[in-house]
């Protein structure tokens, strides 16, 4: 494996670490796990090709999934969240408070 | 890091509120004891009507949050309708006693019981439509020994329940075979939702704990643990009948009469948990692991 190709594997399973982080306190580590990698798959990406400029389509397809547990507005949020502190979109981090 | 509104700790705290309160309440309803007995039903009755009303409230809020005709919405409308359930026979049991018209009991015993009955339906329902959402997720149901175990148990928890009812109702209705023949007849539903509930309940059970934590996890295993406890209750009653002969024997088990309460009250708490934690999960602020807002993006 070319060392590129090494970061982006790296980079890949690293979003999708941070994408299972955001959700893990709604629905659990599992359920983050298997709802995200099902987004991933949706979107024909792998975990391992997962790029920041996926992130957004990602958050899109997560969303219907996360509606099903959380409800609309949440659901809203952890995509918007998602965005911007996996995807790094810059959009929507007035919304953002620490 | 957090986004949105109420923190965790900001729900921790009104939960540990409300429990409170229903402990300080029993507390109260407890030191009036026999000679202040019409205090002490308002004083149960005000809590445990509290409790009930709020956990609905919180469950009407949290099926807003979902679309209309999404399962989840109208689970939580189910849901909803236990508590209420819970509330009018707690008023059908209490209120013939509070008002000193034992004539009344004709009309509030079967209400309550028949409510009492169409709420075990509800839930039911309700399990298996938040099953069929979990399966939609793809997520493995990964039955274990202990699961068959459990449904084994909820059955026969329920079974005894439905022998011993016959047991507390023949103390409550006394002579009056039309009372009896009314409060057997709006039990029967109970029979019917026994099994569904027992399996439909174990299986979500099971999907929570493979959900590995979160909210939503807590809030179905609050449900179900209320479930079982409110089924339990009845058990607990009808076995407490075989040592009720006469009044003295009411004042020598006043402690065991006593847990009756407890068991309900807690069971009450557990449903508010369960609609709390999934209104969290609905409104709550986006919480995040520490680990994730230090790793470089």
């Amino acid at each position: 494996m070319q060392p590129q190709e090494l970061i982006a594997n790296k980079s890949g399973g690293f979003l999708f670490k941070k994408s299972v982080f955001l959700l893990t306190s709604s629905v659990g580590k599992v359920m983050a796990e298997k709802l995200v990698s099902n987004a991933v798959r949706h979107i024909g990406s792998t975990i391992e090709t997962l790029a920041q400029k996926d992130i957004s389509r990602l958050a899109v397809t997560l969303e219907p999934a996360l509606r099903e547990f959380v409800g609309y507005d949440k659901a809203s949020k952890l995509a918007s969240a998602l965005r911007v502190l996996v995807g790094g979109s810059s959009g929507v981090q007035s919304e953002i408070k620490k | 890091m957090s986004v949105g509104q109420n923190s965790s700790s900001q729900w921790k705290t009104w939960r540990l509120a409300v429990a409170a309160i229903l402990v300080a309440s029993q507390i109260a309803a407890l030191a009036m004891g026999s000679s202040q007995q019409t205090a002490a039903s308002l004083v149960m009755l005000a809590s445990i009507g509290g409790v009930c009303i709020a956990a609905a409230l919180l469950c009407w809020r949290s099926a807003r949050s979902f679309d209309k005709g999404q399962d989840a919405r109208r689970v939580w409308m189910l849901i909803m309708l236990m508590p209420i359930a819970d509330l009018i026979v707690q008023i059908g049991y209490s209120l013939p006693g509070l008002l000193g018209n034992r004539e009344s009991e004709q009309l509030t015993l079967p209400i309550a019981n028949a409510s009492s009955s169409l709420s075990r339906i509800l839930a039911a329902a309700a399990f298996f439509m938040m099953f069929r959402v979990y399966k939609k997720t793809g997520l493995r149901l990964n039955l274990r020994p202990v699961d068959y175990v459990a449904m084994v148990s909820v059955i026969l928890i329920g079974i005894a329940s439905i022998v011993l009812s016959d047991r507390v109702t023949g103390m409550i209705a006394g002579n009056d075979d039309s009372l009896r023949r009314m409060l057997l007849l709006t039990g029967v539903p109970l029979v019917v939702a026994l099994i569904p509930c027992a399996v439909f309940g174990v299986m979500i059970w099971r999907y929570a704990a493979e959900m590995g934590g979160g909210l939503v996890a807590k809030a179905w295993r609050s449900i179900l643990l209320y479930t079982v406890l409110w089924t339990v209750r009845i058990v607990y009653a009808g076995v407490l009948t075989f040592f009720i002969t006469d009044s003295n024997s009411i004042r020598r088990l006043i402690v065991p009469l006593m847990l009756i309460n407890w068991i309900l009250l807690t069971a009450q708490y557990l449903i508010f948990l369960g609609a709390s934690y999934q209104y969290e999960a609905c409104t709550g602020a986006i919480e995040m692991e520490g680990e994730m807002s230090i790793m470089p993006s």
